[in-house]
């Protein structure tokens, strides 16, 4: 029930970013990676958090990107490191918890935005610092929203952090 | 392997899309252009609709009435509008004869920099990577969009002309000068690869030179909005084109058919 709940959302998210898009523009930030990163409170696990990283990347690519790989290679290198973070600092603890989301999500839309899209010899926007740096600011925005909603939530203690 | 595949297999095919991407398209496809048609009905229903309630408070002796009687011509209004958009769109598509789909968009990019839609049309409708996409410009008739990139049996990827990977072969009409019009990501493109001593003015306008055999000669691209002075560019003086389609606003387009459906 969780994982399907779980897919809903990100589904919901989508649906409700293109309503947006077509209403005003589309909003500046990655809807998806920072609830990917969610799937750690829904205690979900890794190989449950790979295939919603494989399936939202691919919807992310399908819409966002010429050539394809750009999302689905960066969130999953980006949900690697946090997975990696969380283990090394036992990420119980409010701080320690949002510094790697916030690592985690920088680390991985500089990858989407602009690493892997100049290896893939895309052309960047000018200026590339600019268009890059809303999105990237717009995202850990918004994931520092889901953080929240994650914390302080009604239904805390569904979403609360692994103990482990 | 199963995701390797599904995010680079198939890319060598007519479609253009990896086997993930046609996946995509045909699971979130429907569900995207529900969402959108939602958000543009709303667009629709606030700018004619509730700024006509706004106006229609200030006069209370006709409120109740009157309410009624906007919100029929709210409604009249909506589908006179749709009405001259396809037929907008028609006049576009009537120099190209009857090779054309009109489309709706159904998708944008999900936070990225690059310029792109997806539309409802694809292989099935006769829609085909490298075909030109227009649409109706305020006065002028057809417009340059951009291109398709990729196709779905049912949705179409397309390529702006905002997009930086983005390349057009076009002339400045009044003076025959060529050059390439290249995105920039934000609302204006540069037109680059013309001389310093080149007769350029500004309000010039911007078509199509049919010089790169993807688009028809003759198209209207957008205007001169600034030139640089100087030759910042060595030998080439770079010329900034503001593009005749309101890319905001957009909510169909014409794809040109280079060749007729299988």
């Amino acid at each position: 029930m969780r994982i399907i709940t779980y897919h809903l959302l990100l589904f919901g998210v989508f649906c409700l970013y293109q309503f947006l898009a077509a209403l005003v523009a589309p909003p500046v930030f990655d809807p998806f990676f920072p609830i990917l990163l969610g799937g750690l409170f829904w205690g979900l696990s890794h190989r449950q958090m790979a295939l919603a990283v494989l399936i939202w990347g691919l919807v992310s690519d399908t819409y966002s990107f010429l050539v394809p790989g750009a999302s689905v290679i960066s969130y999953a290198l980006g949900l690697f490191l946090f997975l990696q973070l969380k283990r090394r600092l036992a990420l119980t603890v409010f701080f320690p918890a949002l510094l790697s989301l916030l690592v985690s999500i920088s680390i991985c839309e500089l990858l989407r935005l602009f690493l892997i899209p100049v290896l893939l010899e895309l052309s960047l926007p000018v200026p590339g610092f600019y268009f890059v740096g809303r999105i990237l600011l717009g995202t850990l925005a918004w994931g520092f929203l889901c953080w929240l909603f994650c914390q302080f939530s009604m239904v805390r203690n569904f979403f609360e952090l692994s103990s482990i | 392997m199963v995701a390797l595949a599904l995010v680079f297999g198939g890319l060598s095919g007519e479609k253009r899309l990896s086997f993930g991407e046609r996946l995509g398209l045909k699971v979130f496809g429907p569900w995207s252009g529900g969402a959108s048609e939602g958000g543009f009905g709303l667009r629709h229903l606030w700018r004619k609709y509730l700024w006509l309630v706004g106006v229609a408070e200030e006069n209370e002796r006709l409120k109740k009435e009157i309410l009624r009687l906007e919100a029929e011509l709210a409604r009249l209004e909506e589908e006179e509008l749709a009405y001259q958009r396809l037929a907008k769109l028609l006049k576009v598509s009537a120099p190209f004869g009857e090779q054309v789909v009109v489309a709706r968009i159904i998708g944008k990019p999900l936070g990225s920099w690059q310029a792109m839609i997806v539309i409802d049309k694809g292989i099935k409708d006769g829609v085909l990577p490298e075909m030109p996409v227009l649409s109706a410009a305020p006065k002028e008739g057809g417009a340059l969009v951009g291109q398709v990139v990729a196709a779905e049996d049912h949705y179409a990827k397309v390529l702006l002309l905002l997009d930086p990977s983005s390349a057009v072969d076009v002339l400045v009409q009044r003076s025959r000068q060529r050059g390439v019009l290249r995105g920039q990501g934000k609302g204006v493109c540069l037109l680059d690869y013309v001389p310093a001593e080149a007769d350029v003015r500004e309000n010039d306008r911007i078509v199509t030179s049919g010089f790169d055999g993807l688009y028809p000669k003759g198209i209207l691209v957008g205007w001169v909005q600034r030139i640089y002075p100087g030759r910042l560019k060595g030998l080439f003086r770079p010329i900034e084109v503001r593009p005749a389609v309101d890319f905001e606003s957009l909510e169909e387009v014409v794809v040109l058919q280079k060749k007729p459906p299988k």
